[in-house]
């Protein structure tokens, strides 16, 4: 509580004092709509970044404190944790549409490290596929298969896809523990990226086992295997800055924290009596399910009488970035309308603890604050064209003998410029202060390299943060509106195109153009003043582009900038993942529900998950698709149609029997050829020309 | 090159053993190719003569027919509950 009043104190009177400092910076100060609006939304977005400082610093002195006494695993300590017998648990990681490999990799990786600690016993892996194209799925349960071999896991590692897959992630995870939930004590939550080493698995375990009263327990996953330069910069945010954000987090949020969905551990029996998700039943976006599950989950849990704590200290915990700036904005978009959704929650949901709901306003501001940045520019413009074009207000509404004289003071709003500059760089600064004590600068290439690796992040995050605003704007009117904006393709490759980041970019670059243009027209000084946000818009896909390059980002890691210690001296589960033998390669150019037809063991495999056979209609509908398939294979089949086929055994069965007859020459022969790396073709003869 | 119905039946032959797992040793390859004998004494043609072999390749081999992972494991079910 004292650390919370504190905070908000020095939030409160920071804020105060900032705005008060831009009222007497504006010409009339705060003597009209447009000034007080400026005001306004300054001290919103002031308040906002004034959180952040205060945390990191909290963070930073909680470190060199020696961490937080109140923390989890400072009331435990390691002897006593060693002597802590564990509970059965299930390890869940829901996949929709993920690349196979990356995320069975990752899983391979925990479960061997799992299996080095000597506690592979009490725990059980499931992978929740989500999947609905079959041949995605069809990798998948392949995989997964193989992955079962490799490991001798069968028994112990289960595959598991909804056919139909309703409120998205949580509501497989619902599936899953409607379905197994009761056979567990606990659940722990990967994401497709997730990587855990098998030490904090088990301390997650102990700890919960410890602590009766703490529902959920959230670790605080780093970023790793950056390698385009956007990646990179994201990766070094999270290990030189993340620690001292985390450990003011966790110090000030103590038992009332947020769940982040992954990399955390869930106690199921409250997590099941008392975090049922009911669709919302309001209007537009807060109508229907909830698509951003996480802090919704805490919340509940909070209000069940649970404690959910977020614990930093616990290593071992990893994610990884999205590639390129385009693939985050994507995966922005989703977890906007999710967060906004919150804000129903946070109104109208009885009984959540006051920090939860500041937990949910939190989030919602992590998207609000973008549309509130855009207002207070638009209003700056409104503001200064005033000042310029029309004629000065001498005489406000308010009766008054004296005049009222514009006065502009360029100086001190620099000064103010200034205060905002320092609040959200400074903790960057003390995070490295923060490395040289815990003598961590080796890690990332020593102290020259460090200062230059942060300006590179300053500079990147400078660049990125008004194309985050504006496509974050964007986001939010999308959701509030409920609706879907056009912009432009989404790219798919693994680095950005020029095309697509040029094409995604360009309304942000014409309108930033538009407004510099209009600030140099009316007054050049407003200009320069437009530039800061003006100029990363305009460079927007250059930026997107080079950002998405990883040459540039192995560039810049040979020569040792952007460095992590992982990269130095990689912990034994990310040498596990980077030592991963792959999955059997199949043959060139066969797909995986060729595959499936073709390969009798794998064949014999999906029959044994697919349904036995369809009735009626939908089984004269298979059959019916079998025979085409086997006449012209599978191409013109829609997803819904193979993954009739692929969903039943009979089908399979008979198409694994015809395709190993079929002539050479026909579809399924030349799929057979792929295999036996020959190909056939018949003669007008009627011989067979190799 | 013009490959006769009999390298096109032995390579299907040897191809589903290959990717049945079985390990293709001389014994197996002598197996195969008495089999494919076998058959070319009785049927010419090539479908015919992949399809009698494909029927009868099942009894004449004993593939290893790996044991399957359980997919999942037996239902428990729960129910997950709503508070408001």
């Amino acid at each position: 509580m004292v650390r919370r009043t504190l905070l908000t104190s020095l939030v409160l009177v920071q804020t105060l004092a900032g705005s008060f400092f831009l009222a007497w910076v504006l010409p009339y100060h705060g003597g009209n709509l447009v000034e007080q609006g400026l005001i306004l939304l300054f001290a919103l977005l002031f308040a906002w970044i004034s959180v952040g400082f205060w945390v990191g610093l909290f963070g930073f002195v909680i470190r060199r404190m020696g961490g937080d006494r109140h923390s989890l695993l400072h009331r435990h300590g390691p002897e006593t944790l060693a002597r802590q017998p564990l509970a059965r648990t299930a390890v869940v990681m829901p996949i929709y549409h993920e690349p196979v490999e990356r995320s069975l990799n990752g899983l391979r990786a925990t479960y061997r490290s799992l299996r080095d600690t000597g506690q592979l016993e009490h725990f059980d892996f499931f992978i929740l596929s989500d999947s609905r194209d079959p041949k995605v799925w069809l990798a998948e349960r392949e995989a997964w298969y193989h992955l079962c071999e490799e490991l001798g896991a069968g028994g112990r590692l289960f595959y598991r896809r909804r056919r139909l897959n309703q409120h998205y992630k949580s509501g497989n995870i619902a599936d899953f523990l409607r379905r197994w939930g009761r056979d567990y004590r606990y659940t722990i939550v990967l994401d497709a990226d997730s990587l855990m080493a098998g030490d904090t698995l088990v301390s997650m375990v102990r700890l919960m086992e410890r602590e009766p009263r703490v529902g959920i327990l959230q670790t605080s996953p780093t970023i790793i295997n950056g390698r385009t330069l956007f990646a990179r910069v994201q990766q070094f945010a999270s290990q030189v800055y993340g620690p001292i954000f985390t450990s003011g987090l966790a110090a000030l949020q103590l038992g009332e924290a947020a769940y982040w969905g992954h990399n955390a551990i869930i106690r199921n029996s409250p997590f099941m009596r008392h975090c049922g998700l009911r669709k919302l039943s309001g209007f537009g976006l807060f109508s229907g399910p909830i698509s951003s599950h996480d802090f919704v989950e805490a919340a509940f849990m909070g209000r069940a009488g649970y404690e959910v704590w977020l614990e930093p200290a616990l290593g071992g915990s990893h994610e990884e970035s999205p590639p390129a700036l385009m693939e985050e904005l994507n995966r922005d978009k989703r977890w906007a309308k999710g967060n906004l959704q919150h804000l129903w929650l946070l109104l109208f949901s009885p009984r959540l603890r006051m920090a939860h709901r500041i937990a949910l306003f939190n989030g919602v501001m992590s998207y609000l604050a973008a549309p509130l940045w855009f207002g207070f520019l638009a209003l700056t413009t409104v503001a200064a064209a005033r000042l310029f074009l029309l004629p000065i207000e001498y005489f406000s509404a308010e009766p008054s003998l004296f005049p009222q004289w514009p006065k502009w003071n360029p100086e001190w709003a620099l000064g103010l410029a200034a205060t905002t500059l320092f609040l959200l760089f400074f903790p960057k600064l003390v995070a490295a202060v923060d490395l040289a004590f815990s003598r961590r600068l080796a890690q990332h290439g020593g102290a020259l390299r460090l200062t230059t690796s942060i300006l590179i992040e300053m500079l990147a995050s400078a660049l990125l943060a008004p194309i985050r605003m504006l496509a974050h704007t964007r986001y939010v009117l999308e959701a509030l509106l409920n609706t879907t904006l056009r912009w432009a393709g989404q790219n798919r490759s693994h680095e950005t195109r020029w095309r697509d980041a040029f094409l995604n970019q360009s309304p942000g670059t014409l309108l930033a153009l538009a407004w510099a243009g209009f600030a140099w027209w009316m007054d050049p000084v407003f200009f320069y003043w437009t530039l800061p946000v003006a100029l990363p818009l305009i460079l927007a896909a250059p930026t997107s582009v080079l950002l998405g390059r990883i040459w540039l980002g192995q560039w810049l890691r040979n020569r040792g900038l952007l460095l992590v210690g992982q990269e130095l001296r990689p912990e034994p589960v990310l040498r596990e993942l980077h030592r991963a033998p792959g999955f059997p390669q199949p043959a060139d150019e066969t797909t995986a529900f060729s595959r499936a037809v073709i390969d009798p063991v794998l064949n014999r495999m999906h029959r044994s998950c697919a349904r036995q056979s369809h009735r009626g209609a939908k089984a004269r509908q298979v059959r019916r698709l079998t025979q085409l398939c086997l006449e012209q294979g599978p191409d013109s089949f829609s997803r819904r149609q193979l993954s009739l086929l692929a969903d039943d055994a009979t089908a399979l069965q008979h198409l694994h029997e015809q395709a190993w007859c079929a002539r050479p020459d026909s579809y399924w022969g030349r799929e057979m050829a792929k295999f036996q790396g020959i190909d056939y073709l018949i003669e007008p003869t009627g011989g067979v020309a190799q | 090159m013009i490959a006769t119905p009999g390298e096109v039946a032995l390579t299907r032959v040897l191809a589903y053993l290959r990717l049945g797992r079985m390990p293709i040793t001389r014994e197996v390859m002598i197996e195969a190719l008495t089999l494919v004998q076998e058959e070319l004494r009785e049927e010419e043609r090539l479908q015919p003569l992949i399809e009698r072999l494909m029927v009868r390749l099942q009894a004449r081999f004993a593939l290893p027919n790996p044991a399957l992972p359980p997919v999942c494991p037996p239902l428990h079910r729960g129910s997950i509950q709503y508070e408001d």
